[in-house]
């Protein structure tokens, strides 16, 4: 371990929303989209947030499933990193950042199959339903995509298999996207837990928090940025809801939330929706 | 409560476009007048299809092919506004300069957007090189995510050909051997393949063929006059 002292804990808030597509509703399709985060209702100085998008196709027909155990395997393995590597107050070393980033794809794909295969033996397919399923790919049925955010005392770590996005805004209001893009999500495709090969897919991203951090992260499922004309009117969330918990605080934006996201929904995508929001509190 | 974060708002758009073969022998036994017609008989029901999803914007444009080729429609139309004059028909079999044009509008269309519809609607073989104007198409992202319909006029259509259009060896060209026939497959594209490519679910890249759309294309109507062809085969 780095003997660099670190800087003092950042204080962090964390809201989220999941609303169903309005497309959704009018073809009585349920909202496969899921979200998980802590703390709720208070600040703390780490934070987890976990958002996944079931792929919803007549071949992943239980891909609502797969959303949620895509969000309690995040939240398994990112408890065990916080357990592991954030115990002492002192900078992680780049081995130690090597190592999380190799264990957290490699456990949360182990998670995510054994969930489905506890699935699968308590539901098995019904005979009407097998006509549909992959045999050389079971997992293709639950398949879906994730997004994680985790803050610790001393790293941010960013991470995303499949479509979706991760912004961050400064203290100077600069939006950036924290991950490199990945050229395959295009046309509706999308890189997804159901792969053979889950595990490479991952885009992950590790800062140490060295310097002022984000002071806003916003996770959001593919429906929200695929709702405006301009990339630039989504970029644009993130700097508004900043101005927006910083003039009205962040519990009327948590109650204003499912709202937008809705509206968002009927005049955009027409897809579900799932956002959540990170954000820095002040120190005066 | 504050407003609604973000820019402005917009339903994703999904191009549609015609392919049609206008050359000399759709004028044989009424072919050409038989494709106006059931093009024009379709548009309500597109409209109706694109007005029960308010979260697909539908553009509608048309190319002919002869000549050379050339655009019917050439800016796209809102489907609410899409109005079908009469295609004329003479000359030679074009197809692959039309397939050119079309791949030159795909390279155009912006990544937000849904996968286009592409219609290829012909009686006969090509007169120019195909081969190029497929490969220009499917050298597009947008050309290789569209869904490819095509629909073969009569028994001297190039299946083969169109079936390469395609590019999927689960989807047939549809034959259309009366007017009858080529109503039903006009409308069908009009309707339940728009339906599926207004709103796709995701799919997962190694899914996806890299030359196929993610759009599941719902099964065509049985055409009847397959089955008794000798009773009301036309053309």
């Amino acid at each position: 371990m780095s003997g660099k002292k670190i800087p003092s804990s950042f204080i962090w808030q964390i809201i989220g929303a999941s609303v169903r597509g309005a497309n959704h509703l009018r073809h009585r399709i349920p909202n496969q989209d899921a979200i998980l985060f802590s703390p709720k209702h208070k600040a703390g100085s780490t934070v987890f947030l976990a958002i996944s998008d079931g792929h919803g196709s007549e071949r992943s027909f239980r891909s609502q499933q797969g959303a949620k155990f895509a969000v309690r395997a995040a939240r398994f393995v990112c408890r065990d990193i916080l357990r592991s590597y954030c115990q002492t107050p002192q900078n992680l070393q780049k081995e130690e950042m090597l190592a999380i980033a190799r264990y957290l794809p490699n456990q949360i794909v182990t998670q995510w199959r054994k969930m489905v295969e506890n699935h699968l033996i308590q539901y098995p397919f019904q005979d009407e339903e097998k006509h549909l399923i992959d045999n050389e790919n079971v997992f293709l049925v639950y398949g879906a995509t994730l997004l994680i955010v985790l803050i610790s005392e001393n790293f941010i770590l960013y991470a995303q298999l499949g479509d979706g996005d991760i912004l961050t805004v400064s203290n100077s209001n600069e939006v950036n996207h924290p991950l490199p893009t990945d050229e395959r999500l295009f046309a509706n495709e999308t890189t997804s837990l159901c792969m053979p090969d889950a595990e490479n897919n991952f885009r992950i991203k590790m800062e140490i928090i060295e310097s002022p951090p984000p002071v806003l992260i916003l996770a959001a499922s593919d429906g929200y940025a695929n709702s405006f004309l301009k990339e630039s009117g989504f970029l644009q969330v993130s700097t508004d809801l900043l101005t927006a918990i910083r003039q009205e605080g962040i519990d009327k934006v948590r109650y204003s939330l499912p709202t937008w996201l809705n509206e968002t929904s009927i005049e955009g995508s027409g897809d579900d929706i799932t956002a959540g929001i990170v954000y820095r509190e002040e120190i005066h | 409560m504050a407003i609604r974060p973000g820019g402005e708002l917009a339903a994703r758009p999904l191009h549609f476009i015609w392919i049609c073969d206008c050359s000399g022998s759709m004028v044989v036994d009424g072919k050409i007048q038989s494709l106006n017609t059931a093009i024009r008989e379709a548009i309500p029901h597109m409209q109706r299809i694109a007005d029960e999803n308010p979260n697909a914007k539908v553009f509608v444009r048309a190319i002919r092919f002869s000549n050379g080729a050339q655009w019917h429609i050439a800016e796209p139309v809102k489907v609410e506004s899409f109005r079908w004059d009469d295609l004329r028909a003479d000359g030679v079999t074009d197809m692959g300069a039309a397939l050119m044009m079309v791949a030159d509008e795909l390279r155009r269309l912006p990544d937000r957007g849904l996968p286009p519809v592409l219609v290829l609607i012909s009686d006969g073989q090509p007169t120019d090189d195909f081969q190029t104007g497929l490969r220009a198409i499917l050298g597009q992202p947008w050309g290789q995510k569209a869904v490819r319909m095509s629909i073969a006029i009569g028994e001297d259509a190039d299946l083969e050909i169109l079936q390469e259009f395609i590019a999927n060896p689960e989807i047939k060209p549809l034959r259309a051997n009366s007017p009858e026939a080529l109503v039903r497959y006009i409308k069908w594209v009009s309707t339940a393949v728009l339906k599926s490519a207004s709103a796709p679910a995701s799919q997962n890249t190694q899914q996806a063929n890299t030359l196929t759309t993610n759009v599941p294309v719902p099964a065509p109507p049985v055409d009847s006059d397959q089955e008794n062809i000798t009773a009301i085969d036309v053309w």
